[in-house]
């Protein structure tokens, strides 16, 4: 992965230069700032699955979470450190609410192999992705109003999710039936390094004020707790779009 | 540094000294006890902000199992990242409206949380007041503790599995002092496993208390609990009719793997003849009321049978219901037979464990449902139709948990089957049928009974009449001696019979009852139950009438 966003920054920043270098454009700012919004359009979806001891058997629990797109806030800023190559840094903050659909085949009290089925929704469970993102940005200026910038670079993602960490269930006699009845979560905070690409496109109504619209993709994976007490991979980050004020210098 | 500036600075530690003793000692916990809309308001908004600032983090969320469309969620109190050890508050919400919220929290506390003791040295700690031999059960935890009085400490805590007890401790952080105890003993639901008489494997429904499993049911209604007198027939013989029994006399096993296969079948096999009743006539228990169901096993061992005298057979070579045992609360007793390679030369059988099989077990059960209900006296026709109804509901038991088939493990007509083995030529498996009443020597017709004065005036032998009719009433077919056919409703439709019977006994009949009484109590019970003219109806009237009785 490292080396393909390596040679794709490459590829970027000398088509970048090419391109610049063809036509008669406003001079490349010395830094820029942008604020604004978007939405990340990648929906999520990961599973944890558990066995535990319940009646003498084995009883199966398991978890499947949806981590919908939504809003995000991004704020990015950076200097020009050579000729149209920038550095800055940038952050994403995107929050939503996830829900969990729990499952389980609990074990009769009685009998060995008459499981009892029982499923629902866990509610009340969030995601949070706060990540700063450490960009090398080619400037391509398109004439005297717009500026065109290309970037990537590694990302420092923390990241929280509500997880279920065990599944509990209600039953009475005769122990036919059983239900979903509790859920027990926690919400860990956890850090990863990932990446981030993408481009961004501003149109200046002045010299330094404008408004643009950017396209990234950036991505990492952490770890949290699972059902069983162990761990589970969880993928953060996805296709982002977005736009507001942009201001050169 | 100049007095102005060291006399506040003097000041500033004093206040900071003050603030935090009085942290540490004695406060007053923060109760939340908020039902009313007003303070629901303000103890909501309380919660919601001490959830932000990370003082409340939620521990739970459950679907309240009581309320389906509430929310219960459990949060837990920390300072600077230590939980605070049962400080809680729940809420419980519909609609994202709290409708209720508790809570006993620690007070604003400025309380250092560094402790000076490592996680290694602490657990050091927590093991010595174990003693020798005592391990601690996972690894120690850093929490604040509040103390009696109200005295708040940084504490790691850990259970304690101590060789005589096993207790929840807490050192303090910094010196490793003890601050406080408590039991962890407590009892608990359990299943266990086991083998049974044939060697199938079973659930136990059993009692964990002190490290060891009681076969005390835990998971039904009633008290359902075993005892074991470990072959000591004295005991066995007065206590239960003068006294009462002791836990120590129950069937105890420690890993919960049960070994004594007389145990492990009595208990689940009185069990599930508590379950037939309860699922398939909705009744609870003997008495209707879920009163105790109390069970004797290991009277006399196997080998032990080999010597008592004959007065004794009784506690080895049967199965009884004592109505009166344990000041009226009674008892079944189930004996263990007697060794492989021995036979009873009247019967030509050698018998097991008579908890081995599941209609003796509820053939025994129902004998204290028709003392609580019907009570038919145990003489002449109306005892007839006592031990009638106790084969009838066993087959029932019988086809309600096993496969079809013939064989042990498998329902069918014949009673006892699975722990009553021919060995000698020409006996036969089990006890009594009620397809073939005639195989073992019983009546099949009510011109062919039994009137003399023997087993009180031939009360399992009677019997057979009405169990006939039960088996015609279901499966059909043509009575023997009549050469009368019947239509039966099919053994898809057995639980109409059994409903018919089960009413037509425990509601309907006198204690004195005929058979003839009997007839007529079943047919209206089918009329009330599936209608004048309908199949079970029918199928009851044509099998009366088959077997003679009008």
């Amino acid at each position: 992965m490292r080396h393909t966003l390596c040679t794709l920054g490459l590829l970027l920043l000398c088509g970048g230069f090419s391109a610049a270098t063809a036509q008669t454009s406003a001079p490349v700012p010395k830094g820029y700032v942008s604020v604004g919004g978007g939405y990340q359009a990648t929906s999520r979806t990961f599973d944890d699955a558990a066995t535990r001891r319940v009646n003498a058997e084995d009883g199966q629990f398991r978890a499947r979470y949806e981590v919908k797109g939504g809003p995000l806030l991004d704020v990015a800023g950076g200097v020009t450190v050579w000729q149209r190559l920038a550095v800055g840094v940038g952050v994403t903050r995107f929050s939503r609410d996830t829900v969990a659909a729990a499952s389980g085949s609990i074990p009769h009290p009685f009998f060995f192999n008459r499981p009892r089925a029982i499923d629902g929704e866990i509610t009340g469970l969030s995601r949070e992705e706060l990540a700063v993102h450490v960009q090398a940005r080619a400037l391509l200026p398109a004439g005297a109003r717009v500026l065109v910038a290309v970037f990537g670079g590694p990302s420092f993602f923390q990241v929280k999710q509500g997880v279920v960490t065990d599944i509990g269930y209600v039953e009475s006699y005769p122990y036919d039936t059983a239900s979903l009845g509790s859920a027990t979560t926690t919400t860990p905070s956890k850090s990863a390094v990932g990446f981030n690409v993408g481009a961004d496109v501003g149109f200046f109504f002045t010299r330094q004020i404008g408004v643009g619209v950017a396209a990234t993709f950036t991505g990492a994976s952490v770890d949290v707790p699972g059902l069983a007490g162990g761990t589970r991979q969880v993928k953060a980050g996805g296709a982002q779009v977005g736009g507001g004020l942009r201001i050169r210098f | 540094m100049r007095p102005r500036v060291v006399a506040a600075l003097v000041c500033v530690v004093v206040l900071v000294s003050l603030s935090s003793r009085n942290a540490a000692q004695g406060q007053p916990s923060v109760r939340i006890q908020a039902t009313g809309a007003g303070e629901l308001r303000s103890w909501d908004v309380y919660v919601a902000q001490r959830e932000r600032s990370g003082e409340l983090r939620l521990r739970k969320a459950d679907v309240d199992p009581m309320v389906p469309s509430r929310r219960l969620e459990r949060f837990q109190q920390f300072h600077r990242g230590v939980p605070i050890w049962g400080a809680e508050v729940v809420r419980d919400s519909e609609r994202g409206l709290p409708v209720s919220i508790f809570g006993e929290l620690s007070p604003d506390l400025a309380l250092s949380v560094d402790p000076a003791l490592t996680e290694a040295r602490a657990g050091e700690a927590l093991h010595a007041l174990g003693g020798d031999g005592a391990t601690l059960a996972g690894v120690p935890q850093l929490v604040i503790v509040r103390l009696e009085g109200g005295e708040h400490r940084l504490a790691y805590t850990a259970v304690v599995f101590a060789r005589d007890a096993v207790f929840r401790a807490f050192v303090d952080a910094h010196s490793g002092s003890e601050l406080l105890r408590y039991s962890e003993i407590q009892t608990q639901a359990a299943v266990g496993t086991g083998r049974g008489v044939l060697g199938d494997q079973k659930k136990l429904s059993v009692l964990l208390t002190g490290g060891v499993h009681l076969a005390f049911d835990t998971h039904r209604p009633p008290t359902i609990q075993t005892f074991d007198m470990r072959g000591n027939l004295p005991r066995a013989k007065t206590v239960p009719f003068t006294g009462s029994l002791n836990v120590s006399d129950l069937a105890v096993d420690s890993d919960n793997d049960w070994t004594d296969v007389a145990v492990v079948d009595a208990h689940v096999h009185v069990s599930w003849t508590y379950d037939y009743f309860f699922k398939r006539f909705g009744r609870s228990g003997l008495d209707g009321r879920n009163g105790p169901v109390n069970i004797m096993t290991n009277a006399v061992t196997q080998q032990g049978a080999l010597s008592v005298t004959v007065g004794d057979l009784d506690w080895v070579l049967n199965a009884f219901w004592c109505g009166s045992c344990l000041g009226g609360q009674g008892m079944m007793f189930f004996g263990n037979g007697i060794p492989q390679g021995y036979y009873l030369a009247s019967t030509g059988r050698n018998y097991t464990y008579f908890a081995g099989a599941l209609d003796i077990a509820a053939h025994e059960l129902t004998h204290g449902v028709t003392q609580s209900t019907s009570n038919l006296v145990y003489q002449n026709e109306s005892g007839a139709l006592n031990e009638a109804f106790s084969d009838i509901m066993a087959t029932g038991a019988e086809f309600f948990f096993h496969p079809a088939g013939t064989g042990p493990g498998r329902a069918d007509y014949v009673l006892g089957e699975d722990i009553s083995r021919a060995v000698a030529p020409g006996a036969l498996d089990g006890d009594r049928s009620l397809e073939n009443p005639g195989l073992y020597g019983d009546p099949d017709h009510y011109s062919r009974r039994y009137t003399g004065t023997r087993d009180g005036g031939g009360v399992h032998i009677n019997s057979s009449i009405a169990n006939h009719a039960f088996y015609l009433a279901i499966e059909g077919g043509t009575n023997r001696t009549s050469g009368l056919a019947v239509q039966g409703v099919g053994g898809a439709n057995r639980e109409q019979i059994e409903k018919v019977f089960y009413r037509a006994f425990t509601s309907l009949l006198p204690a004195n009852a005929t058979f003839s009484t009997a007839r007529a109590a079943t047919i209206r019970a089918a009329q009330d139950l599936y209608g004048a003219g309908s199949a079970a109806e029918r199928a009851v009237t044509q099998a009366w009438t088959a077997v003679g009785v009008f």
